[in-house]
């Protein structure tokens, strides 16, 4: 995990932030210059006033004087004003247009294995915190950075100025500067010292806050009573939070304070020296006013440095974090691989000698498993839950990659295909399915509007058993799903949903079908349906069915039965009924209550 | 005053009295900041013209450093004031935000449930909440407008104080008519005209921003809500399988581009016209200044006032100026920040629709009786049950069938009084559930939703339903819902985590086990209506013959209710009630619905046909 320097960080920001909006450039500049020209201008101006009207300038001269300082005043105000509000909306719309879109388009498409390990996600969480506001992270970074450089240039022109007429003013500022910073760096540091402590509580209570008014949590918190435990722990989450911030707070009053003894100090030293040089005649009144105004003006540039130079620190790395992320590589093949189009259908696989665990854990999910699929084969899998089924599927479409051994399609590694090809090789329908809050057709067809096929999404409609539903709405497939993006959006039932998932999944029509416990939502007349049409599919194609309904694999041409990541058992359902071990006895538990029994009527 | 000027001064009133109820002392310490940081710039207005024209007079230097020490004296003492009040400000900012997250998440717990699926009303929780957080959160709401009131009003005062000298006359020996002019403390009321020309645009200009403003910004939650989507989108791991799978890259994207553009484009249209505003402001400003300077600097060359004053007086009326545009802003903002603060409001105080009474229910005997129920969801004509009646004896077993969308999770909906029938009505024990309170109905049933929701804390507390925890009794749960075992291998057993929410390490448990989990919860309440819906669907055969098993034993002295697409539960239930499209078709005992070779007939074979 490299850690970029502030320098770095700001040079990666405005690169790519220039190249999209060039305009920003000169709204920075503007905004630079002007910023450090009305101080200045308010200073010289006043000092000029007091000199003229001391020399007894005539009144032609005074009105000249104070009109060409209201103008200039003005002029730099307008353009300070301008860029400003400029400069921030452009970054503001080059953060959401340009930094937002870099980082969503790069975690769509890293490999799975770097997006679903616990470990990943929290990567992922910190490179969005750069993204979060218009404060921090990257374009927080936009805004400080101008800041620490307009004070750092303000302290320097102040500076030089205070240092030709009073040297020694100069030391007591610089010594100052150093005990301000240093404070400041202290608190910096315990800052971040209860940081993840603090994020973690502002996690939790956002958690809280969120699953609290989900409507879907609604039933279970009021049936279940579970509104006062989760009063509680809001209360209780509210307590460590401030717990956590006091010492922060105590050390930032400790630092204003301590300013607030510097600044006396200062006066009283720049007083006594400006004041005696005024008597001794060594600098006239007008110089006098102006010169404390360099002084105050110094520790103004100074604390807002100071004050900017933190948050750029906290910012910087933040953006440290997205940098990262955006570095990250693919592991699967990306690049060149084997000719799809080359390949014979059907598809055939084999495992051999696979082993997996997640990324994040030592358990063997799947334990040195070797079968075969014949081209055109429709295969069941069945075991118990934990088994590892659902690993496998997770491993032949190519989102994992096995810890050891090897996954073999038509003969050839699946390594040796590019992972985007090899994906179109495959309609996956997993158990936990959500529709998207789009359109119904975007849902099946996946693709933008002018790529999808209008009639096809509808043909696939209707083998789902979907169309009666959606011929109902008024928007029929231009229905929106959920409110998020349309009012006018619907809610499908568990049942309506499952179907819909199955239309996206003909829809693709890929040579090779998994189905993952597709049916545990649907009525048995729709289930039924569901089989038929389930059949009619996989003619033609490989297949491989996941399903706790034994029913189901007399569909299929063989059963695997999983256990612990073994193959226990293998063969058609008949043979492995022949075989009365696990396949049967699951069979007939599952079986005894539709059989008549002794309570039936004959 | 009309209607909103009348809510809105009721919000901040609200507002007051609910910060006062969090955190007492904070009103007091905003008041004392209030004070001293208005009066703060004053001290060196005053001193520097002191000290300016002492210096000017050649005052000796003990004279002077005297009035020096003084300054600084006075800049430390209110310095450390200040800071104080400040740094105790901040800090209650937090326990003020929080609390007030607390009470729009409590308000949530009392809403009618069918109110919570109201699409308008979840709009309305969002501006609540942002309408609390947007303007800074209601403790900087107070702040402001303590600032933005009190303060401007103290700078005024302080300001027309300092500047009384500029209306004293001198008697002078001169009869220029420019002078003698200066010298007539009318003269003055130019600086006030020009004043007044000030804050009248500045304050006309501030109104139409702020409408502006209010108007993006209800736009903007809109937009961050959408944007928000696509955020979970792409950081939901669970949705990363389908989008890589279905190569939904290129199609997000575009969406992402499309949907947030616009937002940006009336967003620039507002810095745009704010840009005008300010500049315009602006102007009128220098053209102030420039007439203070001409006027002030005019009695020094008249000798009428010292030469160290005219900074200070130019400053005076510099500050005049702004503190009266403040003064008058300040109406506009705290009535915008009113605005949003009524969003938190109105949510607050919105009405739940449904009564209960009183009775109590403290049986374990239960009869349950449907007579004519019908309803449709609030904005659907369609009825999703019509005119259904039937009865569920104490300690029957009774199966809910019926085809996907048939209207049986809305049953136990109804039944569970998540929402009132339209029609018809529903007791329990010959009392219609209406006259329930609101607890009795919490003892009455223990449910298990086909899309039940188990928290990020601990398994126990899950369990116990947040209710005091008694160990033995959770364990006795989990194992009657067959997940002990698993339970037993977790490293810190019913005290572990479940799924991640921060640092803590949580355990990730699939479907199945959840729904065991739920399963332990529903038995851990040990209520006398049990309800499962679809309890088995991500169970394999054997957890799910070991879940019948269990419950025939668990639910024997219970009454129950089922519903399961799993027809082969209905065996063990005394009487199988069937819907179609809302209407109950049939109902008896499986062997009586068999013999009548109806929909549950079809259904039946359906499923038993492969298992012969």
């Amino acid at each position: 995990m490299q850690t970029y320097s502030i320098i770095s960080n700001i040079r990666y920001i405005y690169g790519l932030a220039f190249k999209a909006r060039t305009k920003m450039k000169f709204y920075l500049i503007f905004n630079f210059i002007s910023s450090l020209l009305i101080p200045l201008t308010t200073s010289i101006a006043s000092s000029l006033v007091v000199n003229a009207l001391i020399n007894n300038d005539s009144i032609t001269t005074y009105i000249f004087v104070i009109l060409g300082f209201a103008l200039a005043l003005f002029i730099f105000e307008a353009i300070n004003v301008f860029s400003f509000q400029k400069y921030n909306w452009e970054s503001t719309f080059v953060r959401v247009n340009d930094f937002w879109v870099n980082i969503s388009s790069k975690v769509l498409k890293l490999d799975y294995d770097e997006v679903e390990p616990k470990s990943k996600q929290k990567e992922l969480n910190k490179a969005f915190e750069a993204l979060d506001s218009n404060w921090i992270g990257i374009e927080g970074m936009m805004k400080e950075t101008s800041v620490v450089f307009i004070n750092i240039v303000g302290m320097i022109i102040y500076g030089v100025i205070v240092a030709i007429y009073i040297p020694i003013i100069l030391l007591v500022l610089i010594t100052m500067s150093i005990i301000n910073m240093l404070l400041a760096k202290r608190a910096d540091v315990l800052l971040n010292k209860n940081r993840e402590k603090m994020n973690d509580a502002f996690y939790e209570r956002y958690y809280l806050a969120n699953e609290i008014s989900k409507p879907d949590n609604g039933k279970d918190i009021r049936l279940y009573g579970l509104e006062s435990w989760l009063d509680k722990l809001f209360v209780k989450i509210t307590k460590k939070r401030i717990k956590y911030e006091a010492p922060i707070f105590r050390n930032n009053l400790f630092l204003k304070l301590s300013n607030t003894v510097f600044l006396a100090m200062r006066d009283f030293i720049a007083y006594s020296i400006l004041v005696v040089m005024v008597i001794n005649k060594t600098i006239d009144v007008s110089l006098f006013i102006f010169l404390i105004g360099m002084v105050a003006g110094f520790s103004g540039w100074l604390n807002a440095f100071t004050d900017a130079y933190f948050r750029l620190k906290m910012d910087s790395s933040q953006v440290s974090a997205y940098r990262n992320y955006l570095k990250k590589e693919n592991k699967f093949n990306h690049g060149k691989g084997i000719d799809i189009k080359s390949l014979s259908f059907p598809l055939s696989i084999e495992f051999k000698n696979v082993s997996f665990s997640y990324p994040d854990s030592d358990k063997m999910i799947i334990d040195n498993l070797s079968f075969k699929i014949e081209p055109g084969e429709k295969i069941a899998l069945v075991g118990q839950n934990g088994a590892g089924k659902t690993t496998i599927v997770k491993l032949l479409s190519g989102l994992y990659r096995p810890t050891s051994g090897k996954i073999l399609v038509n003969g050839y590694d699946v390594n040796e295909f590019n992972i985007d090809e090899y994906m179109q090789l495959q309609s996956v329908l997993f158990q936990d399915s959500e529709p998207l809050a789009f359109t119904v057709l975007e849902n099946v067809s996946c693709k933008t509007k002018e790529s999808t096929d209008i009639d096809k999404v509808k043909e696939v409609i209707r083998l789902a058993g979907l169309d009666e539903k959606i011929n109902s709405l008024p928007n029929k497939e231009n229905t929106y799903i959920s409110q998020v993006f349309d009012l006018s959006g619907i809610k499908f039932s568990g049942g309506e949903t499952q179907k819909l998932m199955l239309a996206r999944t003909l829809y693709k029509n890929a040579p090779l079908l998994i189905l993952d416990e597709p049916t545990a939502a649907l009525d048995p007349l729709s289930e039924e349906k569901m089989y038929l049409t389930y059949e009619k599919f996989s003619e033609g194609n490989t297949s491989i069915f996941i399903s706790h309904r034994l029913a189901t694999t007399q569909f299929c041409d063989r059963v695997l039965l999983l256990e612990n990541g073994k193959i226990k058992e293998e063969g058609s359902h008949e043979e492995l009924i022949a075989l009365n071990q696990t396949y049967r006895r699951m069979f007939d538990i599952q079986a005894k209550y539709y059989r008549k029994d002794d309570s039936d009527e004959q | 005053m009309n209607n909103k000027k009348k809510n809105n001064l009721k919000a901040i009133f609200n507002v007051i009295s609910l910060v006062k109820k969090i955190s007492p002392l904070y009103i007091v310490v905003v008041i004392i900041d209030t004070i001293f940081s208005s009066l703060f710039p004053f001290i060196n207005i005053i001193f520097s013209y002191w000290i300016l024209d002492d210096l000017i007079n050649e005052a000796s230097k003990s004279v002077i450093m005297n009035k020096v020490y003084l300054l600084i004296g006075l800049n430390l003492i209110f310095g450390i004031i200040i800071a104080l009040s400040k740094s105790f400000i901040e800090k209650q900012g937090t326990l003020i935000e929080y609390n007030l997250t607390r009470t729009i998440a409590n308000k949530g717990f009392t809403l009618d449930y069918e109110q919570t699926e109201d699409n308008e009303i979840m709009n309305m929780i969002q501006q609540a909440r942002d309408g609390s957080n947007g303007s800074g959160g209601i403790g900087s709401f107070i702040h402001n407008t303590f600032n933005g009131v009190f303060s401007s009003i103290l700078q005024i005062i302080y300001s027309l104080i300092l500047l009384s000298g500029l209306i004293v006359s001198i008697t002078i020996n001169d009869d220029g008519r420019l002078i003698n002019f200066i010298n007539n403390p009318l003269s003055a009321s130019i600086i006030l005209m020009v004043l007044i020309i000030s804050v009248v645009v500045s304050t006309v200009l501030s109104i139409k921003e702020s409408k502006l403003g209010y108007q993006v910004m209800m736009e903007n939650i809109d937009g961050n809500r959408r944007f928000g989507y696509f955020y979970n989108v792409c950081v939901n791991y669970k949705k990363g399988k389908e989008i890589r799978l279905y190569d939904m890259h290129d199609m997000l994207i575009g969406l992402m581009k499309d949907k947030r553009f616009s937002i940006e484009e009336n967003w620039e249209r507002f810095v745009n016209v704010n840009i005008k505003f300010l500049i315009i402001n602006n102007f009128f400003n220098k053209v102030l200044l420039f007439i203070a300077y001409l006027y002030v600097g005019l009695k020094a060359i008249y000798g009428l006032i010292s030469i160290g004053s005219v900074v200070s007086y130019v400053a005076a009326i510099t500050t005049l100026n702004l503190s009266v545009t403040r003064f008058l802003r300040s109406f506009v903002t705290a009535n915008q920040q009113a605005s949003y603060l009524q969003h938190y409001f109105s949510y607050i105080n919105l009405n739940t629709k449904m009564q209960y009474g009183k009775k109590e229910f403290n049986s374990n005997d239960i009869e349950v009786e449907f007579k004519n129920v019908s309803f449709a969801y609030v904005n659907q004509k369609e009825k999703v049950l019509n005119n259904v009646s039937f009865k569920l004896n104490s300690k029957e077993k009774l199966a809910i069938v019926g085809l996907n969308g048939s209207g049986k999770t809305t049953l136990v909906k109804l039944l569970c009084r998540l929402y009132d029938p339209n029609e018809g009505s529903i007791t329990v024990n010959g009392i219609d559930i209406k006259e329930y309170s609101k607890e009795a109905l919490t003892n009455i049933y223990a449910v298990v939703f086909q899309d039940f929701k188990l928290f990020s804390y601990s398994i126990k507390e899950n369990v116990a339903g947040g209710k005091e925890v008694d160990d033995e009794r959770v364990i006795k749960s989990l194992d009657k819902a067959g997940i002990m075992d698993r339970v037993n291998k977790m490293e810190k057993g019913i005290d572990t985590i479940l799924y991640q929410r921060g640092e803590e390490k949580g355990v990730e448990v699939s479907g199945g086990e959840a729904q065991k989990i739920a399963l332990a919860r529903a038995l851990y309440k040990d209520s006398a209506l049990v309800i499962l819906d679809e309890p088995t669907s991500a169970l394999d055969p054997e957890s799910e013959a070991q879940v019948y098993e269990g419950f025939k034993d668990m639910v024997q002295s219970k009454t129950s209710i089922f519903i399961s697409h799993r027809l082969s539960s209905c065996k063990f239930c005394d009487n199988i009630l069937v819907l179609d499209k809302g209407n109950l078709v049939e109902i008896g005992s499986h062997n009586e619905l068999m013999r009548k070779e109806n929909l549950y007939y079809k259904m039946w074979n359906a499923q038993a046909k492969y298992y012969k």
